[in-house]
């Protein structure tokens, strides 16, 4: 059996979303876009 | 002149002049400069950066050395913290040699260039992540995401605070690189991060419509965090922005292995959009194109006049401002080997030879071939030496 992961879409990347609370609501998704960007270098 | 302020505001109508094309009274000083900063401080690399105190004293104590005019970055470029928040990074830190090397990556198969197209997010978040960042596949991948958002935060905070820091401190405006808008044309994230020099050569002869297809689709990004050229484009004004140099910056590493026929089908059609928007809405284009680009020349000299600033990296300066000096203002010229092997006096030679030669009627900026990244690329009272040579002398 696999280990649940956060990796999936669009349940894991809303259940991220949501976790973001330091964040307004509407700032959340380009926030974790930025962060993705971020990630590939 | 040398209160912050004013030296602000000379150093941003010195580059508006230089790009400008118009004769200016002293040229900009453009530093090079990457990790031979930390070495130069006497940090481990290591230590700075993991630790944004130390980068920050570092760069520091780098412009009350040697007093540049602009940087390429502020020890932005590197964000280890982040990554490492998922227990992995593609680089590998060498505090004895002062060397951050990285290899050759892979992160897609061939079939995901559908996958990139139908949604470019959804395949990071779900193929791209769990391929890089193993450690954080697992049930601890909520725990260690949110983590990673912290350290992203925080990587935030040091890039505004950084950028502010040296136009308050020093009168140096925002880095060109990491403190300006920064964009690559969607070739590049794939050469650099996603599929890699090895699996893009091969899917460059065996499925090209696949590469250009994503290229079409995606077309020119951030690098790091920010807005496609697309969403930047929908929002700007006209003129170009008096409290920075540039009013955007693009890198050029991929095109290093790409014929001029293929360069003209996975970059030419993007950078031209960029090229357009310069001349459209009188906006200045700062590029960083690494290696050799004389066989790029044709495509170079397309850019409007007046709006695009070339930093060639290994180029001959004295041809490029033959071939391309009517319509780009260049940027660079300094070699490294000279810096590091050479007497201060060769050095100094040199310099002036560039600025002579170069800047008499406009249009160039000083700044190292290279990126000074390892000790032996440079000695320290060569820089001190052109630096002050440089900042005194008037054309």
């Amino acid at each position: 059996m696999t280990e649940q992961t956060l990796f999936t879409y669009p349940e894991g990347w809303n259940e991220l979303l949501a976790a973001l609370d330091f964040l307004p609501e509407e700032q959340r998704n380009g926030f974790l876009q930025g962060l993705l960007q971020t990630l590939l270098f | 002149m040398s209160d912050p302020a004013s030296l602000m505001r000379e150093r941003v109508q010195l580059y508006k002049d230089a790009a400008r094309h118009k004769k200016t009274s002293r040229v900009l000083n453009v530093a090079n400069m990457w990790n031979w900063i930390v070495y130069d401080s006497g940090y481990k690399l290591s230590e700075a950066l993991f630790d944004y105190g130390k980068m920050e004293d570092a760069l520091f104590k780098f412009q009350e050395k040697y007093q540049f005019d602009y940087y390429n970055d502020y020890g932005i470029r590197n964000p280890l913290r982040v990554q490492s928040a998922l227990g992995h990074t593609d680089y590998i830190v060498n505090d004895e040699a002062n060397a951050l090397n990285i290899q050759d990556i892979n992160y897609m198969e061939p079939e995901d260039y559908d996958d990139i197209l139908e949604n470019y997010f959804k395949f990071l978040w779900t193929k791209y992540m769990p391929r890089k960042y193993p450690q954080a596949n697992s049930s601890e991948s909520k725990a260690m995401m949110l983590n990673a958002c912290q350290e992203f935060a925080q990587f935030g905070q040091y890039v505004g605070n950084i950028n502010q820091q040296f136009v308050v401190k020093y009168g140096v405006p925002p880095a060109l690189g990491f403190g300006t808008p920064a964009f690559v044309v969607f070739y590049e994230i794939l050469f650099n991060f996603i599929r890699g020099i090895r699996g893009l050569s091969i899917d460059i002869r065996q499925r090209p419509e696949k590469v250009k297809a994503v290229c079409d689709a995606l077309r020119t990004v951030s690098i790091g965090p920010g807005p496609t050229f697309a969403a930047f484009k929908a929002a700007s004004q006209h003129g170009t922005d008096m409290n920075r140099g540039p009013d955007l910056f693009m890198v050029f590493l991929g095109h290093t292995i790409l014929s001029k026929k293929q360069f003209e089908v996975y970059y030419w059609p993007y950078l031209k959009e960029v090229f357009d928007f310069t001349e459209q809405y009188d906006k200045i284009l700062h590029i960083f194109a690494e290696g050799e680009n004389s066989r790029l020349y044709d495509f170079y000299k397309e850019a409007p006049k007046g709006h695009v600033v070339i930093h060639l990296e290994m180029d001959d300066m004295f041809r490029a401002k033959k071939e391309l000096g009517d319509t780009v203002c260049l940027c660079g010229g300094m070699p490294v080997d000279l810096l590091y092997h050479g007497t201060r006096q060769e050095n100094i030679d040199y310099a002036k030879r560039l600025i002579d030669e170069l800047a008499a009627d406009g249009g160039f900026m000083f700044s190292q071939n290279k990126m000074v990244s390892y000790p032996n690329d440079c000695k320290a009272e060569n820089l001190k030496a052109v630096n002050d040579f440089v900042r005194g002398y008037t054309l």
